[in-house]
């Protein structure tokens, strides 16, 4: 099966070039719902309106902007915006490389493979040694009017390309200084028990049984709906309360862990 | 000053074992104060609204369902009770029933970032959690439900703070042979492994600037059309959609370290005081550390002067007009006498 290309691009590390396709590697696969008006069931469309008489505004007459300080918006024309967006940058010029162990996964936004673009020696050679530094390179290119940052790393051989967040999305620092008040707080003892119970829970990662459980039961009402049949009533749902002694809930839980593990 | 605080997207209980967590999740990603947004001719910022076709006219949250499409073209109207209904436990808990090494999880599976932050009396669970995921380096594996859908999520700790991941399920994910890759691609020639090592090594990263630039050219632009008289003062409230969470994600920052703060105590925290507004640490990337006048501060745009206030932690910081930001760090950077630090 070939997938749809959706950049051709080249990876340039020094005076290396490595030519790449780009395909998606994500997709969209959900039991999807549609919001509708609760009186006769169409679909809602989205309007956007003015805010203080709720009057539709039609298209022709909205402008793009942003608020440059509380209060104070600037508009701009269609000319402007096509001005600012940038040219297509088809060169990923790498501007260094950074162990893995520090990329934020709170910094990726979209998944994609990159494949080789003609003869695959220089692609594999890279990939073999982004692998073996334990390292991504961060790149920085162009693609349809918008700038992106992205973090290519190797992945089985293959090229995987992450993009990024920009600064201005990402709500928190990704370094935090820890507080003092936080180590302090921690008793070893508990930690020592909380380790053991880590290590007892300790599986390899198992993507999703749980999903297509849910995506079944899912199913299951959509069913019972459509033959009319009776929906069981809800039950709510209850959680747990807080233990008041921690040590002693970490004791029972490592205790009833290694139960199921032996049995 | 209130702070106006960010929205939890989701509020129940993180279980390890028989240790329950009350948590709150709150998104890490969200829109940028200054993004593009749609405006009305005379410069309002217009709202997003749900609308009827067939009845042409607006809807509120109560008028909307959720339906299923089925294939005759019809929909099938679920309720919120019912999906809860479907999973009721995990609509109230994240189970932490497994813990894996944190490289077996590619990053290709990511999907959506938040922090948990403490929800309860006392974050001395949550702190010792945090504290064990993060030495252990391991990432707790759950799946739980949040509206309309189940998620596999990673619970992962970074400097005693933990944090979550939706995970793309098997059906969201394309492996290498879905677009014609190699599982198991050509072995690379020695020689150029080695060239691309020694590039490797020479060009070492220790951060990333994640600023692609866009933004500050659209900030520039804007300000020089202000400059020329070009722009719009609004009198109307905060309006263009204030129902969306991710806009009142005002202050996370803010609102972890007050809720890391109410756990320094041992004693349950209801009968102790409050701990004040916390200071404590100004971040490594503090702008500016020699105090400047109010003559520089002046010359910053508001942008600047909000990322000097976020440094700082002021509070209430996001309401401020340029002047309020001038006055403020001001005062903050140029401390009078005593300020606990």
């Amino acid at each position: 099966m070939t997938a749809r290309t959706m950049f051709r691009a080249s990876i340039a590390v020094g005076e290396r070039e490595v030519p790449v396709r780009m395909y998606a590697a994500a997709q969209d696969a959900r039991i999807h719902f549609r919001l509708l008006h609760a009186e006769d069931l169409q679909p809602v469309e989205q309007t956007m309106v003015d805010p203080r008489t709720d009057e539709p505004v039609d298209a022709a007459s909205m402008q793009r902007g942003i608020e440059v300080e509380p209060g104070v918006f600037v508009a701009f024309t269609k000319e402007e915006l096509d001005q600012l967006a940038p040219a297509t940058e088809r060169t990923m010029e790498v501007e260094g490389f950074l162990d893995r162990d520090t990329v934020d996964p709170a910094w990726f936004d979209r998944p994609y493979y990159l494949g080789p673009d003609g003869p695959d020696a220089e692609y594999a050679a890279f990939a073999t040694a982004l692998a073996n530094r334990h390292r991504v390179a961060i790149v920085r290119f162009a693609m349809r009017k918008k700038n992106y940052v992205g973090a290519v790393l190797a992945e089985g051989g293959n090229l995987v390309l992450m993009t990024l967040h920009p600064a201005e999305d990402i709500a928190i620092a990704s370094r935090l200084e820890e507080d003092e008040g936080a180590r302090k707080s921690v008793d070893p003892k508990q930690v020592a028990l909380a380790e053991q119970l880590i290590a007892t829970l300790e599986a390899d990662f198992d993507p999703a049984a749980y999903e297509d459980e849910h995506r079944a039961r899912l199913e299951a009402l959509l069913e019972r709906k459509r033959e009319g049949k009776p929906i069981p009533r809800p039950r709510r749902g209850k959680a747990p309360a807080p233990a008041d002694d921690l040590a002693d809930a970490l004791r029972k839980s490592l205790h009833h862990a290694k139960e199921k593990r032996s049995a | 000053m209130p702070e106006r605080s960010s929205r939890a997207l989701w509020s129940g209980v993180l279980s390890f074992g028989l240790v329950s967590i009350p948590v709150e999740l709150h998104s890490v990603v969200r829109p940028s104060p200054i993004r593009m947004r749609m405006l009305g001719p005379d410069g309002t910022p217009l709202r997003r609204r749900y609308r009827c076709p067939r009845h042409e006219r607006l809807l509120e949250p109560d008028d909307i369902v959720r339906g299923h499409a089925e294939e005759d073209g019809s929909f099938l109207v679920v309720t919120d009770e019912e999906l809860e209904a479907l999973d009721p436990k995990r609509t109230r808990e994240i189970d932490l029933k497994s813990f894996v090494p944190r490289e077996q999880l590619s990053p290709r599976l990511f999907d959506r970032a938040y922090v948990l932050l403490p929800g309860g009396q006392s974050a001395k669970a949550y702190r010792l959690l945090a504290h064990t995921l993060e030495t252990a380096d391991r990432v707790g594996i759950a799946s739980f439900v949040m509206r309309d859908r189940a998620y596999t999520i990673a619970i992962s700790a970074q400097q005693g703070l933990l944090r979550a991941e939706t995970l793309r399920d098997a059906s969201e994910v394309r492996e290498p042979a879905d677009v014609g890759l190699d599982d198991a691609p050509t072995r690379a020639d020695r020689e150029r492994v080695v060239a691309f090592e020694r590039l490797i090594d020479a060009m070492p990263l220790e951060r990333v600037d994640l600023h692609d630039g866009s933004t500050e050219a659209l900030l520039a632009l804007a300000q020089e059309k202000q400059a020329r008289g070009e722009a719009f003062r609004v009198d109307a409230p905060e309006s263009d959609e204030s129902d969306d969470p991710a806009q009142s994600v005002v202050d996370l920052m803010q609102l972890l370290k007050e809720r890391l703060a109410i756990s320094d105590a041992d004693a349950p925290a209801a009968s102790r005081p409050r701990k004040g507004p916390v200071h404590a640490s100004p971040r490594a990337t503090h702008p500016s550390k020699a105090a400047p006048d109010r003559g520089a501060l002046e010359h910053l745009t508001r942008q600047q002067l909000y990322e000097r206030a976020q440094a700082l932690d002021l509070p209430g910081r996001s309401k401020m007009s340029k002047a309020e930001l001038v006055d403020a760090l001001a005062d903050q950077e140029s401390p009078p006498q005593s300020r606990t630090g």
